[in-house]
């Protein structure tokens, strides 16, 4: 299948990160991560457990601090102004290993609560885009529900789905299938290639090399807190250039 | 046993109005007491919590303190020297002005330091109990701080914090009977003077202890029905 290539035009940087560099105490977690993140690209991030990936995006929402850098999202400089950083987060949607839905709101609640708090949409409004969205991962007869009711793969669905209502440039995944029961994966899966299908700008952790092979404009190999290789799926996969790399697709392969 | 209920009477020969009264102030004070114990256990807890290191000593050594003091002693000490050590910093700059501090007050004061130390690491055990992950999903929704606590975090609190905080209010309608001491006329002093005229110390030692058993009965019930109200949303993980 086709999907259309990486923007061409590399002008347009949702996020580009330079010099990025992190300690976890005495522990250099990121050393000098250098990244460009074109409109519509998709990118997997792969690597040993321990090796920065989750680390990395993480930084790109201002989860994580770190010491040393520059990160701009959509043109904006993270800072730790709350006011920037809150700006920020608006351009960046975020799925997490555990979904991290809020349990004591409905599904409907969960996905407007940004909307309506965040950026003062009106209720109306919100439930509108909400819906909208629900209908897209394939949910909206459980708006009413609490996560509780729902299964793994609903929920993630609906974390999903609660990022996409905030109308995001750019769409980080943290091993979003990381958690799940393996039959609960593809509909996770599915949900992801036809955001990527759609242009969606996505930086995906995670080990699903099904999914890099079929949608990755690039896949970024990370150990020990550096970008040790990066390169098309294709290459990436068949012609692997560093030892380190070889070792790890020879593992996971 | 007749004579004995007429004790009970209302009027002039009976203490029930007056232990009737007792319950009432011992009643006021412990709900007087609740909502300031409540704002203090977040705010210390907020403290202990902070980024800054010398605000959460301050924090630690406020409920070292008052967790180890006998509840006594502190209302003792609130009571009859803060009066005096107000005074004496004030007759400086005023002499004219003199602060009093009544014992209803002060037994307010002592009890919500006591239980706000004693809150406050309710307060903390739930803040962790709701955990980083929904801090984070809060803050990826572009929410400030303040709307991610009051929106996100707190409304999931209860559910861990009411248990503990129900306890604590048992202790708590308990712990008003020391105001006793420092003359506030609540329900264990009616109690002690109707024994010192009567002569009856079973009788109303008994009526007493009902009356607690009774208060903390209704207390329960109470909390059952809060604690049904704040988890009737979160459905169990299946």
């Amino acid at each position: 299948m086709e999907y259309p290539q990486v923007n061409e035009n590399p002008g347009e940087m949702v996020v580009s990160i330079s010099g990025l560099n992190k300690w976890f105490g005495d522990l250099h977690v990121l050393k000098n991560i250098d990244l460009e993140v074109a409109k519509g690209e998709r990118i997997v991030i792969a690597g040993p457990s321990g090796s920065g990936k989750s680390t990395l995006i993480r930084c790109i929402n201002f989860l994580e601090k770190y010491q040393q850098g520059e990160i701009v999202v959509n043109g904006i400089t993270l800072t730790d102004d709350h006011k920037t950083i809150e700006e920020v987060r608006r351009e960046v949607g975020m799925v997490f290993q555990g979904f991290n839905l809020f349990p004591h709101l409905t599904i409907l609640e969960n996905c407007t609560l940004g909307p309506i708090r965040g950026f003062k949409l009106n209720k109306e409004k919100a439930s509108q885009t909400a819906m909208h969205f629900l209908e897209k991962v394939n949910i909206p007869e459980q708006a009413n529900k609490y996560p509780g009711q729902l299964s793994g793969g609903q929920q993630q669905r609906v974390a999903i789905a609660r990022s996409l209502c905030m109308n995001p440039d750019v769409m980080l995944f943290d091993e979003p299938t990381s958690a799940l029961d393996p039959e609960m994966v593809k509909e996770v899966l599915d949900i992801m290639v036809d955001l990527a299908k759609e242009g969606m700008t996505m930086l995906c952790v995670t080990h699903e090399m099904g999914f890099a092979k079929e949608v990755a404009d690039r896949v970024i190999f990370m150990d020990k807190g550096q970008i040790v290789e990066q390169n098309k799926p294709v290459e990436f996969f068949t012609n692997p250039q560093h030892e380190r790399t070889k070792l790890f697709l020879k593992q996971i392969l | 046993m007749l004579e004995l209920t007429t004790l009970l009477s209302f009027g002039d020969n009976g203490w029930g109005d007056e232990l009737l009264k007792g319950l009432g102030v011992t009643l006021v004070l412990a709900f007087a007491t609740v909502p300031f114990a409540l704002i203090f256990s977040f705010l210390v807890a907020w403290v202990k919590e902070c980024p800054n290191r010398p605000l959460r000593i301050v924090g630690n050594i406020y409920t070292t303190v008052f967790r180890s003091l006998p509840e006594i002693l502190t209302l003792i000490i609130i009571y009859y020297q803060l009066q005096s050590f107000i005074n004496s910093l004030t007759s400086a700059i005023m002499p004219n002005f003199s602060v009093s501090i009544s014992p209803f007050a002060a037994g307010m004061v002592a009890l919500t330091l006591v239980y706000s130390a004693l809150g406050c690491e309710i307060v903390r055990a739930a803040y962790r109990a709701v955990g980083k992950g929904q801090v984070e999903a809060a803050y990826s929704v572009s929410l400030s701080r303040s709307n991610a606590f009051f929106y996100v975090i707190l409304p999931q609190m209860w559910q861990h914090m009411l248990p503990a905080f129900g306890n604590l209010w048992l202790l708590l309608l308990k712990g008003t009977s020391l105001v006793s001491i420092i003359a506030l006329n609540d329900i264990v002093r009616y109690t002690n003077m109707a024994i010192a005229t009567t002569k009856e110390p079973f009788f109303f030692y008994s009526v007493l202890a009902l009356v607690f058993v009774l208060l903390a009965f209704i207390s329960g019930k109470a909390q059952t029905a809060i604690e049904k109200r704040a988890n009737g949303n979160m459905v169990r993980e299946r």
